[in-house]
């Protein structure tokens, strides 16, 4: 149970495997549309750059090299807005209808309301707390869930759960610890 | 206070619970804590709160993903699926690059003898480089035996090193060579000398197809897109009956033959009609070996902007990948521009696997329909979707090429034919001379009988070397050539198609064809925004459909009669959930949205024909969270009904008078607690109920009692809809987690139908319980076979634009009904 899991970020580094990606894209495809969206893109064209966006990250992430000056999130900020003036530019050189015009009216991306590095932390965290449950026993996962996320009392927690209140602690430790692990990189926390 | 020497300190504990501790420690102080109750209890005097716990905090609120995320998950998913990432780039064609002098490479040359050659292979007198790329490299050289000129075409020694590799590399070429074909390029010989392999092709004047569109710099002539892909094709089915797949099908492997006798042409026209000749066939199998993916080398096989779908999954291909790769170069030719771009090539494969291209004749409006319907058959991303032949390819471009010759020297000939039968008709010679002159004995026809129920459709039947127009309604008997036969919709029709497609014809023999033409046959778009539910009259003979609005309204459209939609209008917020009543005179709706007005929770009983509100909810009994589902018994005396808060109703039906019948009481089932019930359903002997939440179960009601009675777990995610068979034996759920589940009370065994991309948003049986209709948020509605499982053929439906929130079958089991974000009711006639 305690091994030190190798994180996301140094797997698609050293290892880039299915795996390693498809989590990958299951972890960042909400948090790119919704960034995607805030530019005002449809439904429709925000999956065709999240789609871009992916095909850069697969070029590029190998060879991300972390700065402390930048944080990934701001890192891939930058990707998402590289692609999304790509994006717009093909429109405008395409004679389809309102190309031109959407480039015109498209916000600059400064002024979009990207998500800092709170938000991005909650999302980011939101996200994987959804996918990773499976990764625990219901109890560990349910008493982090209640102490942890529902900010009960741990012995409130551990009379409901009908353990102990040091279980409760632990919970939280192997959980925090997981999570920790598997966002190294991705996350400043 | 005493502190136990070995207890961690307080920063430790912290430490620890915020889970920042390294492997081993950790696993110390877990088991320190387990026998220390005073360590506990510090624990539970240290804050323990970072930002990583402010984050977790967060995500106690719940937050529903927009319905494209699932689905745009699972397409990323599978762009990024197989070996693909290792792909280093497109290989560079095997023409343009022309290289003065060879390169060091090029050692396996024997030293030049004389002027004007730069080595000897073999036999042969190499005089000059052709051109290089990714596999090898191609020399003009002498063939001083046969004095004629040659190209040879020298595999990089690095990718046959492998003896095996090399002997499986001249097999396969061996097994080419044996296919004569005007189209594809003849191979002389097939050799090695000391280890490098060789193949002896003649010398080809012209350009590549690549060269040509290079040039052209966008679309192809009509004339010459029809004919250089008929050719392709031609040569493909020739190979693909011997069972060589090219894989690498792409313009620069296209080669346009100049018109002239090879000698004549040198320098000669590039404008061209001479033959089209296909090159390197199965040459990149041979390579890549049977395996399938990425060579040892790192050399891609297949070029990304043409490979099919399958092909760049690294699944196992069949002939069908090549004629996806012929429709990508159809298309270039048509367009002048590539189905597949891309700023990479992980990109370009990502849109090869997802992406549907732009309609060619949107882009191009001289493409002819059938031309821009067939180039789109062949790029469908599932094989079996795809035309079944290159053979049958071949036989649509020479119909549509025919059809445009016709169009153009048609008229004219007319026209003479007329006023010459005018001259002579006088005379009396009219006759004999507009009769066909006799040929040789045509082979006996076949007599085919097409059945086709009323009202009827016209449909063209291609084959037979025509394309004959047929008016059918109820059944129609032809006598057809031997040969096989392709049917499709007439224009009015272009959103159905007819199941079967097409069929064969044998000599003599009689053949009884009976044909639906499936897909959309109505609808209307009457409410103005998403449509959550769909109900179709539960009586056969009539075809009335009930549709509930974000609108606020409940659409009632006659789907048999001429008339449009008209609406319940009571309702103060957006309806969700509709039942038509067994009688199917009567049906009830509810629903409820954000606001105090809207927050309408009231269910209410409607007269269908009359479109008058018979009864509704009082306020003190509603739900207290809106009504997502709900559901008649089958004797009609209840109504069970599911909220978005979990608790689930029955109730007693009243009367058309408003009156209540008192034979049984109201029931309130703590459901799905808390997390919705989003499908309820009673079973046909009424004493079940079951409701399907968002906890991901289903769970099984004495519908007498309230009791709970089995829970069916399995899904992994909401239950978004649940319903029994007729026969009370199975029962369907359908979920988040894109699955249907079908489960047996009987043998308590449950089955998957697996198949929708991203959630299923409801399912329902047929009348006949034989059959269930899926509703997805992939935009599909699907038909299935219970018995198997499996998805009926010709029975996937797409039309929506969006997910598809609702479905329901009509009593008679021929047609369905579906709704969905895009606002729309549509109306499909499934297949047999």
């Amino acid at each position: 149970m305690f091994t030190t899991l190798p994180s996301l970020m140094e797997r698609i580094k050293t290892d880039p495997t299915r795996q390693a990606w498809q989590q990958f894209i299951d972890l960042y495809t909400p948090l790119f549309f919704t960034w995607a969206r805030r530019l005002g893109l449809s439904e429709h064209d925000t999956a065709d750059l999240v789609q871009d966006v992916f095909a850069t990250l697969v070029e590029k992430l190998p060879t991300f090299h972390y700065d402390p000056r930048q944080s990934f999130r701001a890192w891939l900020k930058t990707v998402l807005v590289n692609r999304w003036r790509d994006w717009c530019r093909r429109r405008a050189l395409n004679p389809a209808p309102a190309g031109a015009a959407a480039l015109a009216q498209a916000p600059a991306p400064d002024a979009v309301p990207f998500f800092e590095e709170e938000e991005y932390r909650q999302a980011l965290v939101r996200r994987a707390l959804a996918l990773m449950q499976a990764e625990f026993q219901p109890a560990v996962w349910r008493a982090c869930w209640e102490f942890v996320v529902c900010d009960r009392p741990a012995s409130e927690v551990a009379a409901e759960l009908g353990i102990s209140v040091n279980s409760v602690y632990l919970a939280k430790s192997r959980v925090l610890r997981y999570l920790r692990e598997h966002l190294h990189g991705l996350l400043d926390c | 206070m005493v502190t136990v020497p070995d207890c961690p300190d307080h920063g430790e504990l912290q430490q620890f619970v915020l889970g920042k501790l390294p492997a081993d420690r950790a696993g110390a102080v877990g088991e320190h804590l387990a026998g220390c109750p005073r360590c506990v209890q510090t624990l539970e005097a240290l804050p323990g709160i970072d930002p990583l716990v402010q984050a977790m905090r967060a995500a106690r609120q719940e937050q529903t993903l927009p319905d494209l995320v699932p689905v745009l998950i699972s397409r990323l998913k599978r762009a990024f699926m197989g070996d693909t990432l290792s792909l280093t780039g497109d290989p560079p064609g095997d023409t343009g690059a022309t290289a003065a002098a060879p390169p060091a490479a090029f050692d396996f040359l024997e030293p030049p003898r004389q002027e004007g050659e730069i080595g000897w292979l073999g036999p042969y007198r190499v005089r000059q480089l052709l051109g290089s790329g990714g596999m090898g490299a191609v020399f003009l050289a002498d063939d001083p035996r046969l004095k004629r000129q040659i190209a040879l075409k020298v595999i990089k020694p690095e990718l046959t090193a492998r003896a095996d590799v090399r002997r499986r590399f001249l097999r396969e070429a061996q097994s080419v060579a044996a296919v004569e074909h005007e189209n594809i390029v003849t191979i002389y010989e097939v050799n090695e000398h000391r280890g490098v392999p060789y193949l002896v092709l003649p010398l080809l004047r012209g350009e590549s197809l690549e060269e040509r569109l290079r040039g052209a710099g966008g679309p192809l002539p009509l004339d010459a897109t029809l004919r250089i892909g008929r050719q392709i094709a031609e040569g493909l089915a020739a190979a693909h009956e011997r069972g060589l797949v090219h894989r690498d099908i792409k313009p620069a492997n296209i080669f346009l033959c100049s018109p002239l006798a090879p000698a004549a042409a040198a320098g000669g026209p590039a404008e061209g009609t001479g033959p089209v000749k296909i090159l390197d066939f199965g040459l990149a199998r041979a390579i890549e070996g049977e395996d399938g993916g990425v060579s040892q080398a790192g050399l891609i096989v297949g070029t990304p902007a043409y490979m099919a779908p399958e092909q760049a999954s690294g699944e196992p291909i069949d002939p069908r990948a090549d004629l996806f790769s012929l429709g990508c170069v159809l298309y270039r030719m048509a367009t002048g521009r590539p189905a597949f771009e891309g700023p990479s090539t992980i990109a370009i494969l990502a849109r090869v696997v997802t992406a549907q291209p732009e309609p060619p004749e949107r882009i191009n409006p001289a493409v002819p329909r059938e031309l821009a319907r067939l180039i789109v058959r062949l790029l469908a991303k599932k094989p079996e979707d795809r035309p079944a032949s290159a053979r049958e390819v071949a036989a649509v471009l020479a119909q549509i090429d025919e059809k445009r010759a016709g169009r153009r020297g048609g008229r004219r000939r007319r026209l003479f034919l007329a006023a010459l039968a005018a001259l002579l008709a006088v005379a009396g010679l009219s006759a004999w001379l507009l009769a066909p002159s006799p040929g040789p004995a045509p082979p006996a026809p076949g007599e085919v009988t097409l059945q086709l129920d009323r009202p009827g459709a016209r449909l063209v039947l291609l084959g037979g070397g025509k394309e004959q127009t047929i008016d059918l309604a109820g059944s129609l008997r032809l006598e057809l050539a031997p040969g096989d036969y392709l049917l499709r919709p007439a224009a009015e029709n272009a959103k159905r198609r007819p199941v079967p497609e097409g069929f064969v014809v044998k000599p003599g023999q009689q053949l009884t064809v009976p044909l639906r033409l499936v897909g959309e046959v109505g609808g209307h778009d009457a409410h103005s925004g998403p449509v959550w539910a769909v109900a179709a009259s539960p009586r056969k003979g009539a075809l009335w459909i009930l549709s509930a609005g974000s609108n606020r309204r409940v659409g009632v459209w006659d789907a048999a009669g001429p008339g449009k939609a008209q609406f319940f209008e009571e309702h103060k917020g957006p309806v969700r959930a509709l039942a038509f009543a067994p009688d199917g005179r009567s049906a009830a709706s509810g629903g409820g949205g954000p606001g105090r007005i809207a927050d309408d929770r009231s269910i209410r009983l409607w007269d269908v024909r009359t479109r008058k509100q018979i009864a509704q909810t009082p306020r003190e009994s509603d739900h207290a969270s809106r009504v997502t589902a709900l559901t008649f018994s089958a004797d009609g005396k209840r109504l069970a009904s599911g909220a978005a808060d979990g608790v689930a109703m029955i109730r007693q039906v009243p009367s058309a008078g408003g009156d209540r019948k008192d034979d049984g009481k109201d029931l309130t089932l703590p459901a799905n607690e808390g997390e919705g019930v989003y499908g309820v359903a009673f079973s046909p002997d009424g004493k079940r109920l079951l409701t399907a939440g968002g906890d991901g179960k289903v769970i099984v009601w004495d519908a007498a009692l309230g009791k709970k009675l089995d829970v069916l777990e399995g899904h992994k995610g909401a239950v978004r809809s649940v319903a029994v068979a007729p026969d009370g034996v199975l029962a369907l759920s359908a979920g988040d987690d894109g699955t249907v589940r079908l489960w047996d009370f009987q043998t308590r065994t449950a089955r998957t139908l697996d198949g929708h991309k991203g959630a299923v948003r409801q399912a329902v049986f047929t009348a006949d319980g034989q059959r269930i209709l899926s509703a997805g948020a992939d935009g599909t509605v699907r038909l299935w076979d219970v018995a198997t499982a499996k998805e009926v053929p010709g029975g996937r439906f797409t039309g929506h634009r969006g997910a598809v929130h609702g479905v329901a079958c009509a009593a008679d089991g021929r047609k369905a009904v579906s709704c969905g974000q895009d606002g729309t009711v549509r109306l499909w006639e499934l297949p047999r």
